[in-house]
């Protein structure tokens, strides 16, 4: 199999998380119980990082029910160096803007040291923004409150086993879906990009700067903001090293299964455009969650894949172009 | 008396005990808005909330004090019940004081969140205006929103009027805000009758109201950055069982809050309230036990009872949750009490209402500990959906408690009064109205009003009760609701009176019928039929009275005709005669002045041109002088 981690020069600046920001002292700290190989801490600790040490203010995080929030904070242990607050699976974006509209009611009343800059992260697995987190999500959005929902998504719900979300690629396997997803996923960001929000953004955990340049971004802008991150699950994918990864995410932007870009103001923008784009082939092939689109007699699944695939890289560099 | 000579009706005669109504400014409010204006006393950080008949206006109150700047509460309108809740949850876990509102499903959708903010012990408060939520689409007053809801973390109150739904409204947050507790609460109130019906009642200042609430001390506070706090954690098996144990004892501790909060807020207003409220209950062989606004009725047929020589009484539940064992027990066991019958607003398909069975269970735990011996108990299934409790069903429970103290037993248990045999007929037949011979001394004045949606028969109900208020008078004011629209049929009513007004039965038998549309003289029929053979009625048409008289075929009764509509299109160009009408009708009952009717009408209709107001406030005057009498 090849190597899909070469060195990149990426088009953002952006600053690499410092090793000593990812221990104890801020943000997501030792003693949550993620998998070993999982990297949605590390979506979670680059949006913190974003905040207090790029901008400089106090980020204040909403939980929806899902594999970190189970993981991070188990009665009465708690991995969090920074407030956090979980109600329930499909409500984060409502619980957000309770505390964003909380956040002014008080700065109203005087009851806020003036000097804090607090701002409202909001996080949710695939499930709790695609799904079941979908209408409170696009209802926080539409009416403007001013925080950052952050989508980690690792495709399907995982947290209660692997079973199929509307954010699961088509071919893929899972508990409920036991032949392979036949249908396409739903295009989220796309859909938040609908809602003409001041910053909409996909992102990739594989891909740290421009990450962290977009959730920098995000969580700048005055308005609502939403980021898609691709977060690979080792579990769920079915990778055979957990060291594989961030090179199977990367892969997934290699070969536009997962393109990088951002939407500002309704402008869309790709930031990484891949030189020669791989085969989705080679994307599937790492993945047991793929393994019998490589069977004999399934060639077409694969193919449709690489050719919606395709559709949709023309399509993002149609929108990109119209808004030149 | 044998259980069959039973009188019927509603009459409260002279013996009936003095009331203590406290002290306050005299309004005249429905209860959504009562509910609005104890929130705005408050001036919560935030509320979210999402609209559901019959929470609406209470919304649409409290959005108008936002509007006017009258509170600095952050107002989010969300997209569901779910995240209205979940965004109060958000709020309250950010150290705001907040509220929210809602009815029937909307309590079942956000059902989740609610759960989720009393398991956590965030001090929030919902007021939650009772409406089906039992499955079918009803949008009428009965107690499954809030039976649903029983087995969260929070506090339960209910209100018998809109009186008891204010004072609940400010004493919860007292309720929920007290460190020796923290968990919130829902204040409930009856939809339509209470919550669309206006009424006199007696509020606070907004000082008094504020100093009487306090400052808000949040007991947790998200947005403390430098001491961060992690709320609503994943709970194992080796953790639940402690928390609910910690929620239960709150629970065991809060009767003692919520009656030293009432006992407090009764100093402020002569108005002291407790767990249970117990009515003419010393001496009473047979009682009924209520929650809401039944609990007028009731007291209104234990008033007649206790006249013809029954000893009746009536116990009011206010707390449901915690449910005031030791108060009932108190108040039920050891005296003369031979039969209780409980009144489910819900249509429980077990062994009957939770009222009924949570009574039943908390009298035989205490009797297998005290001993002693159990009074007869039955359950009344009643109003579910709305369906109009009447004076003639409390009388026909008390009938079957007076069998079941004889020895009867009764069929069945839980017995439902739903009068299927006779569904959606029920209204104007079959009930027996109780009628004073004499108008000066009827207690209520009944008056039905007539109309086109549109034609504005509700904000004249409504201007009648705020005039009579207004003269120091008490009313009752409401519609009867359902899925009409502009043009439909609608059927507004006002209950007038010197004395408070009890019984919240609909008018069956009306003193006084208001026809704003002849088209609809056929509709109403039955109305006509049971108006009191001295009673009046007044048509908006140009025909004579002696037409009117013989194309319905009535006698007696007096008929008064006006040409409403001509005049409204002449003075203000707009088919709308409620003005007219009520002009005219204050002009022939004596009831009030004029000039009081146009003072309200202004005030209530601020949104229209001064050129539309002074062409109603003509067309008032007209009609005084035009009205035709029967010859």
């Amino acid at each position: 199999m090849e190597s899909a981690t070469e060195t990149r020069t990426l088009p953002q600046e952006g600053k690499l998380i410092p090793q000593e920001f990812m221990g104890l002292a801020r943000g997501l700290g030792a003693g949550h119980a993620a998998c070993a190989g999982c990297p949605a801490p590390t979506v979670i600790q680059a949006a913190i990082y974003a905040a207090r040490e790029g901008l400089g203010c106090e980020p204040v995080v909403v939980f929806a029910t899902g594999c970190m929030q189970m993981v991070s904070s188990i009665y009465p242990h708690n991995a969090w160096r920074i407030p956090f607050l979980h109600s329930a699976f499909g409500n984060a974006a409502a619980v957000a803007s309770g505390v964003e509209a909380a956040i002014r009611a008080r700065r109203a009343r005087g009851e806020l040291p003036a000097d804090r800059d607090i701002k409202v992260l909001a996080f949710a697995g695939d499930g709790g923004s695609y799904d079941i987190g979908l209408q409170a999500l696009s209802g926080a959005m539409e009416r403007g409150h001013d925080l950052t929902f952050i989508c980690y998504n690792n495709e399907a719900y995982m947290n209660t086993g692997i079973q199929r979300s509307s954010a699961t690629p088509s071919g893929a396997f899972t508990h409920t879906a036991r032949s392979g997803k036949t249908e396409a996923p739903k295009d989220l960001t796309w859909i938040m990009a609908a809602h003409a929000l001041p910053y909409v953004a996909q992102a990739c955990v594989a891909r740290y700067q421009d990450m962290i340049a977009k959730l920098s971004k995000a969580i700048a802008v005055k308005g609502p903001a939403f980021v898609n991150v691709l977060s690979s699950c080792p579990v769920g994918w079915g990778l055979a090293h957990t060291d594989d990864v961030l090179s199977v995410a990367d892969l997934a932007v290699e070969c536009n299964a997962w393109p990088l870009y951002e939407c500002e103001n309704g402008r869309y923008r790709i930031t990484y455009r891949p030189a020669q784009p791989r085969p989705v082939r080679q994307y599937v092939q790492m993945q047991g969650r793929f393994q019998h689109l490589l069977e004999p007699g399934r060639e077409d699944c694969l193919d449709r894949l690489q050719k919606w695939v395709d559709a949709k890289w023309a399509e993002l560099c149609r929108l990109e172009r119209a808004g030149v | 008396m044998p259980a069959d000579e039973l009188p019927t009706g509603s009459a409260p005669p002279a013996s009936a005990p003095p009331r203590e109504l406290g002290r306050g400014q005299v309004q005249a409010l429905t209860g959504n808005d009562a509910v609005a204006l104890a929130f705005k006393q408050v001036d919560p950080h935030v509320t979210a909330v999402y609209p559901i008949a019959p929470q609406t206006e209470l919304m649409h109150k409290f959005a108008e004090y936002v509007d006017q700047g009258a509170v600095r509460t952050e107002l989010i309108t969300t997209e569901s019940e779910h995240s209205a809740m979940s965004a109060v949850l958000g709020a309250a876990a950010a150290g705001c004081r907040t509220f929210t509102a809602t009815s029937a499903v909307g309590l079942a959708y956000m059902l989740e969140a609610y759960q989720n903010a009393g398991a956590l012990r965030l001090p929030t408060v919902l007021a939650l205006v009772n409406r089906h939520a039992g499955g079918l689409l009803n949008i009428h007053n009965d107690h499954s929103d809030a039976m649903l809801a029983r087995n969260a973390a929070w506090i339960q109150l209910h209100a018998e009027n809109a009186q008891e739904a204010y004072d609940n409204a400010l004493q919860a947050f007292r309720v929920a805000e007290d460190e020796r507790l923290r968990l919130p609460v829902t204040v409930c109130h009856d939809g339509f009758i209470v919550s669309h019906t206006m009424e006199r009642l007696l509020t606070l200042s907004d000082a008094e109201a504020r100093s009487f609430v306090g400052e808000f001390i949040p007991p947790v506070d998200l947005l403390d950055v430098d001491n961060p706090h992690a709320v609503g954690p994943v709970v194992l098996p080796d953790f639940v069982p402690n928390l609910y144990a910690q929620i239960a004892e709150a629970m065991r501790w809060a009767p003692a809050v919520i009656e030293e909060i009432g006992q407090e807020y009764g100093l402020l207003t002569g108005r002291h309230y407790g767990l249970i409220d117990a009515y003419r209950m010393d001496d009473a062989e047979v009682a009924i036990l209520a929650m809401g606004s039944v609990c007028g009725t009731v007291r209104a047929v234990v008033d007649l009872l206790r006249s013809r020589g029954v000893a009746a009484g009536m116990v009011k539940l206010r707390v449901f949750r915690p449910f005031p064992v030791e108060a009932l027990c108190r108040t039920l066991l050891g005296g003369k009490l031979r039969a209780l019958a409980a009144i489910d607003k819900t249509p429980d398909l077990g062994q009957g209402g939770p009222l009924f069975v949570e009574t039943s269970a908390a009298l035989a735990l205490h009797i297998q500990r005290n001993g002693g011996s159990l009074p007869m108990l039955t359950n009344a299934v009643m109003g579910v959906g709305g369906r109009d409790i009447t004076s003639a069903d409390i009388t026909g429970v008390f009938r079957q408690l007076l069998d079941l103290a004889g020895g009867t037993q009764p069929s069945s248990d839980p017995v439902y009064f739903m009068d299927v045999g006779n569904q959606g007929t029920k209204t104007l037949a079959g009930t027996n109205g109780y009628r004073n011979p004499s108008q000066s001394s009827r207690h209520p004045l009944k008056i039905v009003l007539v109309a086109r949606g549109g034609q504005g028969a509700r904000t004249s109900a409504y201007l009648i009760a705020e005039m009579m208020i207004d003269l120091g008078q008490y009313a009752q004011a409401s519609t009867t609701y359902g899925p009409e629209r502009t043009g439909a049929p609608v059927r507004a009513y006002a209950k007038v009176s010197d004395r408070p007004i009890d019984d919240r039965e609909q008018i069956y038998s009306p003193d006084v019928v208001v026809v704003f549309d002849e088209t609809l003289l056929d509709v109403f029929q039955a109305d006509l039929e049971r108006l009191a053979e001295d009673g009046t009625l007044i048509v908006n048409t140009r025909r004579s009275p002696h037409e009117i008289r013989r194309q319905i075929g009535l006698t007696g009764r007096h008929i008064y005709t006006l040409d409403a509509t001509g005049i409204a299109l002449s003075e203000f160009n707009t088919n709308r005669p409620n003005t007219a009408m009520l002009a005219a009708m204050t002009e022939i009952l004596g009831l009030g002045d004029r000039e009081r009717i146009k003072r309200a009408f202004r005030a209530k209709m601020k949104r229209l041109s001064e050129k539309v107001l002074q062409g109603n406030i003509r067309a008032m005057d007209r009609a005084a002088r035009e009205v035709i009498r029967e010859m």
